[in-house]
């Protein structure tokens, strides 16, 4: 938890997790390619192909809904823990997938595989001859550069928003993820079961964004937040030791925690992986973050030493018993002494 | 079609080559001006793949 990277030492639940992790996917596969001679008596490197295939695509689904499913209900939470290890080891079992069909499908022929496989053989200007596999290559892209970029050095060293921003494009690799199954089932499986199982994976990952953030919008309070400086109401509105959000009209979201010395406002977006540090608590006086345990001094917005992460504060005022927060975050490392709720 | 194809592969090839070169470097000599300066083996060899897929990202010096 620094902006000058100190390294986070592997736990016995760290090994707990990514050895369930581990088991189900060898018992996935298993299942799979046992299903798979059963069923169509197939050739064992198609079985083989397609089940990475399927594997990587569940783990996708799985890495993308654990994030709105923490923000809907806390049960959820230890899953995020580790979502990176998922992440990791979707890549990985992307590339084996992509690896063995370039063997089978393109290893055999003049051209170089790669070549091959993305524009070879195929027509860019037909659905029916698209060569799907560029769209698996953009996706698996994706997903290595994810994978590679996970480990904390890598946030610390790209700063946050441009890790962020790196790291958001899991969502082209899902919509490229997606058009490589749906054209390549089109052209070779014709399997309807595939296709609706990928449309009701969809339906589910939109439907749990959506959900969480309507959830995000309900926590908000009603403040008119059209101003500069937002009226919040009675200070005791919010629950000791937690916090109120809100979103301004033009900025982040920003919490407002009642604690012990009195109201401080800071940016709700955690600093570490923009997590809803306004869904968080107050810890032993610092501002903890309900997914990794960021904390933040809530009158300075940084961590405690030796770590330097930062969020950035907020002006907070009393007026008339309301509490008004400054839209306009302050810059980083600015104090802001909390303002005391007169008794 | 196919020439296209062949541009966009060796340009992946020639893109992860200079990573590789690239990820070298900095897993060893770069890293030193890095906070991690003086860090095990295993986590700099851990760093690698990161270094070779983001090159570009990494030749902007640390601000
Ligand atoms: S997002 Fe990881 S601690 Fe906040």
């Amino acid at each position: 938890m620094s902006h000058d990277y100190v390294p986070v030492q592997w736990n016995r639940q760290k090994y707990f997790y990514d050895a369930i992790l581990l088991a189900a996917v060898f018992i996935f596969l298993v299942i799979f390619i046992v299903a798979g001679t059963k069923t169509e008596a197939g050739n064992m490197m198609i079985l083989m192909i397609r089940s990475f295939g399927a594997c990587a695509i569940v783990l996708l689904h799985l890495v993308l809904a654990i994030g709105p499913l923490a923000r809907l209900s806390d049960r959820f939470k230890p899953l995020l823990y580790n979502r990176r290890h998922f992440g990791v080891i979707t890549a990985l079992i992307g590339l084996v997938h992509a690896g063995l069909a370039l063997m089978m499908y393109h290893g055999m022929g003049v051209i170089n595989p790669i070549a091959s496989a993305i524009g070879g053989y195929g027509n860019y200007g037909t659905l029916i001859e698209f060569p799907f596999e560029s769209l698996g290559l953009i996706a698996l892209i994706i997903l290595l550069i994810m994978a590679a970029t996970s480990h904390d050095f890598w946030l610390s060293r790209l700063s946050p928003p441009v890790w962020k921003g790196l790291h958001m494009s899991v969502y082209l690799a899902y919509a490229a993820l997606i058009g490589h199954v749906a054209l390549g089932t089109a052209q070779f499986d014709k399997s309807n079961g595939l296709f609706w199982g990928l449309a009701v994976g969809a339906v589910l990952i939109s439907g749990l964004h959506i959900s969480a953030l309507l959830k995000g919008r309900r926590l908000d309070t009603q403040a008119d937040i059209n101003t500069t400086w937002v009226n919040i109401g009675d200070p005791m509105s919010i629950p000791l030791n937690k916090a109120l959000t809100i979103t301004p009209q033009n900025g982040e979201r920003i919490a407002i925690f009642r604690h012990a010395k009195g109201i401080s406002a800071v940016d709700a977006v955690c600093s570490h992986q923009n997590g809803p540090l306004g869904e968080g608590c107050i810890i032993g006086g610092l501002v903890t973050c309900p997914w990794h345990g960021f904390q933040f001094d809530p009158e300075t917005g940084e961590a405690p030493a030796p770590f330097t992460d930062k969020v950035q504060t907020h002006a907070v005022k009393i007026e008339n018993g309301n509490v008004w927060v400054n839209a306009e975050p302050d810059p980083f490392g600015t104090t802001r002494i909390a303002i005391q709720v007169p008794s | 079609m196919l020439n296209i194809a062949q541009y966009i592969s060796y340009g992946l090839g020639i893109y992860v080559l200079i990573g590789l070169v690239f990820g070298l470097y900095f897993i060893t000599l770069g890293l030193r001006r890095e906070a991690l300066a003086g860090r095990g083996i295993i986590i700099r060899f851990m760093l690698l793949p990161g270094a070779i897929l983001i090159w570009p990202l990494l030749l902007k010096a640390k601000t």
